[in-house]
């Protein structure tokens, strides 16, 4: 749908998060002065508690696109843990609260970890699961939980002894607690992670290409949506004061899944004003005395605004201020290159002497049902080559080329880059050992700019982990000047200087290749494979592609390219694979090649 | 063992397995078609059963209240397929999951507001009496609920295997660009896979009443595990969904029986989330490319 891709697709405006954190800030404090009564602060209360779960749960389901119907069995892990730990074991409110928090986490990860590699619909429904589970389990250890009439008597939260006795005090303490989860989104956002996650929200199968680990990511944030949610759980049972199996029930899952969607789920900020829009509507409801409608209009309203407005009020708010302050290009197009780094980027490859060949494949087959795709085809492809696979329409080069890059299982035989098998690695897998690829049909992550695009290629070399992202350590600043430093680097070489700033569908098509191979230069690959590189372009841009293969081989990544333009093969390479029906029927320098006569059959038909 | 106990609880999973059979059917074929996974396919069930008896209650003959209920199902399925299906065709899959489930959301509240949260029951619709099978001991209408789903499943293979209709659902199941390109029009047959699937589900959700009592919220227990024995059969073939469901009323009888009658649904969505977490890899040592070419 258009305006869910447009959605995704757009940028933020120009860089307001600072200014706009610093005003939040500024907010937090003020409120508590501007509006005393008790009321006022009661609303507000309420709307922080599900704000820090809400700004949890826009990483999950707005940045890595997934959804847990069941995003309150962490709550229920907070909320049931703290009031146990509270009032059967004497704990501090404080310590049962960052207990809880990672046991919610730990529990994310063994479900999430598995489960996110399946079909999108698997954590929906495993949450959802999860939390009927835990539904029924607290309903059942009367002893423990109370059963179906809970715990009573719940402490005041306390911060090293104090008890946050005021309502004033606790306001302002949720709200900082909302502020760190804002914050850890922020850094998310505007990290590789952040960038990795669009990219897959783009085109898995191209994220997958540069060495992003897809579930990796997806898992990374359900954890820390769930540590979140139970830090929500935890400090709500505080303010209630009691806690029972409703209190997080299914209805509190489906108000987290309206707020974000209402609020805007690609944008942290969204999370925040998702929370306040569900608040509103429930006292509205209340003062109505209509409560039975909670579910119409929740339901109603996450419809409509998906069907309609998928970006929510965020979404709309980011429109007006667009059209009022008008747009600023990326932030990263305006970062100083590093000092020296971005000059001297070494070789690709590591060209090590050996003169064994990069890559050598061993009596590979695939056979889709009775036909036989690739039958035994063997080649090596020589260190520092230029090698072309070529046949004609249907011969099995796309399968060849999927079974080297790990898209597709092999029957039999073996695929060894630099010695080592890869046949059985999947293709992030493939992608970490050095072996990068370009697509046939483009598959450029239009939600990035050009620089970030190439960037994504330079995430298999960052050494900092998600602890430094989140918090945004020192490091990590360098370490983003360094890719950016690395990816121009890569778009001079490919000709795409200046255009860092322009998303990639605004490129003509030629440059948008130039593109994809700049973003597969950026692994540093040891092996480029380059699919069709020159199908869709014009004869001055062959020649341009031509040239840069050729400065691609000095620099010392090796090549191997599947093409149809026969002229640009033959100029081109130094070694050339022929294969026909599935079979391997030449191998060698381009004369002989070109003599053979199989080969000749095999192209003008016999 | 007591081998006439054991029947009992075999038998009445039987029972309730048949609604889940069917709402498992209803899962793979509108998924197969559309492409979207419904999650509101079990509201469909409680929708049949909700207004059935209150019609009932009101003094509406129980053929005109069924008639009305099965023609609610269909037309719900219709909107549905409409309104939240079509639009959302080609977003990311979350969008797709979200969208449905608002749409559950959406009737089983109006639900709600309209029945209120009582539970609805009514008498057997042929007689209340019971008969005895293998020492077990079932009231008549379960006859009726086994009959309805061995027609309903019997018709919906003899439908997609011996006619023309069918293999057209077929194609646009495996491809609906190809299927369109065929001349098929897969936007009609997703449109009439949704109606006639809100109209068994409903119809599923009728007969059951007598058995179990229906109230708002029966829609989402009946769609999870509907859902969970489409997972079973692999989420592929409509029939095999059948036997999923069929297994987990089985499952959750006996465990009822045997273990405790709270611990079936914990056995249940205990089994769905170990079923996805093993799916996933949790436990396995080596896994191979192109395990889940279908994950992403």
């Amino acid at each position: 749908m258009d305006g869910i891709e447009q959605a995704i697709a757009a940028r933020p405006p120009r860089d307001l998060r600072w200014p706009l954190f610093a005003a939040f800030l500024a907010a937090i404090l003020l409120y508590p002065i501007a509006f005393g009564s008790s009321y006022a602060l009661g609303a507000g209360i309420t709307v922080g508690l599900m704000a820090i779960a809400t700004v949890g749960f826009v990483l999950l389901v707005g940045y890595a696109h997934q959804l847990a119907i069941g995003q309150a069995a962490f709550c229920m892990i907070g909320g049931y843990g703290s009031a146990v730990l509270t009032t059967r074991a004497g704990w501090d409110p404080l310590a049962a609260m960052l207990v809880c928090a990672p046991v919610s986490m730990i529990v994310a990860y063994v479900v999430g970890r598995p489960v996110l590699r399946l079909h999108g619909y698997a954590l929906a429904m495993a949450s959802l699961a999860l939390q009927l589970i835990l539904g029924f389990v607290v309903t059942q250890t009367t002893g423990l939980t109370g059963g179906a009439l809970g715990i009573n008597g719940v402490p005041k939260f306390a911060l090293f002894g104090h008890v946050l006795d005021s309502d004033r005090a606790f306001f302002t303490f949720v709200w900082l607690v909302v502020a760190l989860a804002v914050l850890i989104g922020l850094n998310i956002d505007r990290s590789r992670v952040g960038r990795s996650l669009k990219a897959i929200a783009a085109s898995e199968r191209a994220a997958s290409s540069v060495a992003i680990d897809l579930p990796a990511h997806k898992v990374q944030m359900f954890v820390l949506s769930a540590g979140l949610a139970s830090l929500a759980g935890s400090l709500t049972v505080h303010y209630l004061r009691v806690i029972e199996p409703n209190v997080f029930g299914l209805q509190y899952s489906l108000n987290l899944i309206t707020a974000v969607v209402a609020g805007g789920m690609y944008s942290i900020w969204g999370g925040i004003m998702g929370a306040a829009a569900i608040v509103f509507l429930r006292e509205t409801l209340r003062l109505a005395s209509l409560p039975l409608l909670e579910g119409v209009i929740m339901g109603g309203l996450t419809m409509i605004v998906l069907l309609l407005f998928p970006r929510g009020i965020a979404g709309g708010i980011a429109v007006l201020s667009e059209r009022f302050l008008g747009r600023a290009g990326a932030d990263f197009a305006a970062m100083p290159a590093a000092e020296g780094e971005g000059a001297a980027i070494p070789p690709g490859a590591a060209t090590a002497g050996a003169e064994e060949p990069v890559l050598v494949v061993e009596d590979a087959s695939r056979a889709f049902g009775s036909l036989k795709a690739v039958d035994e085809v063997g080649f090596a492809v020589p260190r520092g080559s230029i090698t072309a696979l070529i046949g004609p329409n249907g011969a099995g080069k796309t399968t060849l080329f999927n079974l080297i890059s790990g898209d597709q299982p092999i029957d039999s035989g073996r695929v060894l880059l630099e010695g080592r098998r890869i046949d059985a690695l999947s293709g992030p897998a493939v992608a970490r050992l050095g072996l990068a690829r370009t697509f046939q049909n483009l598959e450029l992550f239009d939600n990035l700019t050009v620089l970030e695009n190439v960037m994504c290629g330079c995430t298999r070399r960052t050494r900092t982990s998600l602890a430094e992202v989140v918090l945004r350590l020192p490091r990590i600043g360098a370490e983003e000047r360094r890719l950016a430093a690395e990816a121009r680097h890569w778009l001079a070489f490919v000709g795409l200087g200046g255009s860092e700033a322009r998303t990639p569908g605004t490129l003509p098509f030629g440059h948008q290749r130039l593109l994809e191979i700049a973003r597969a230069l950026a692994l540093r690959p040891v092996l480029l494979l380059l699919d069709e590189p020159a199908s869709g372009l014009n004869d001055s841009e062959t020649e341009q592609l031509a040239d840069l293969i050729l400065r691609i081989r000095a620099s010392g990544i090796t090549v191997l390219l599947v093409e149809h333009d026969i002229r640009l093969v033959m100029g081109l390479a130094d070694h050339i694979v022929v294969v026909d029906h599935g079979r391997k029927i030449a191998e060698g320098p381009p004369e002989p090649v070109r003599r053979d006569p199989q080969v000749r059959a095999a192209y003008l038909g016999s | 063992m007591d081998l006439a106990t054991f029947d009992q609880f075999a038998l009445s999973g039987l029972v309730t397995g048949c609604v889940y059979a069917l709402v498992a059917m209803g899962f793979v074929l509108c998924a197969n078609v559309s492409g979207v996974v419904n999650f509101a396919q079990g509201e469909y069930v409680m929708i049949g059963g909700l207004v059935t008896a209150s019609l009932v209650g009101l003094g509406v003959p129980l053929a005109a209240a069924a008639l009305a209920a099965v023609v609610l199902g269909a037309a719900l399925g219709f909107v549905q397929e409409r309104l939240t299906v079509t639009p959302i065709r080609r977003a990311p899959m979350f969008v797709q999951i979200t969208v449905t489930l608002a749409a559950a959301v959406l009737v089983r509240s109006v639900a709600l507001v309209v029945a209120g949260k009582d539970p609805y029951g009514l008498p057997g619709f042929v007689s209340d009496d019971v008969f005895e099978i293998g020492g077990a001991i079932l009231p008549y209408q379960v006859l009726l609920v086994w009959g309805a789903t061995a027609a309903m499943v019997g018709g919906t293979g003899w439908l997609l295997g011996r006619t023309a209709l069918g293999r057209a659902i077929r194609c646009v199941s495996i491809n609906p660009l190809a299927a369109d390109l065929m001349g098929i029009d897969s936007a009609r047959i997703s449109t009439l896979v949704f109606t006639a699937s809100g109209a068994m589900g409903a119809l599923a959700g009728l007969v059951m009443v007598p058995v179990t009592s229906v109230s708002w919220d029966s829609g989402i227990e009946y769609g999870l595990k509907g859902f969970t024995g489409a997972l079973l059969g692999g989420f592929r073939s409509p029939l095999r969904a059948t036997l999923g469901g069929l297994a987990i009323g089985l499952a959750e009888s006996l465990s009822a029986g045997y273990i405790s009658s709270q611990s079936k649904d914990i056995i249940t969505y205990g089994a769905l989330l170990l079923y996805l977490m093993v799916q996933g890899g949790a436990f396995a040592v080596g896994r191979r490319r192109g395990d889940h070419a279908e994950a992403h």
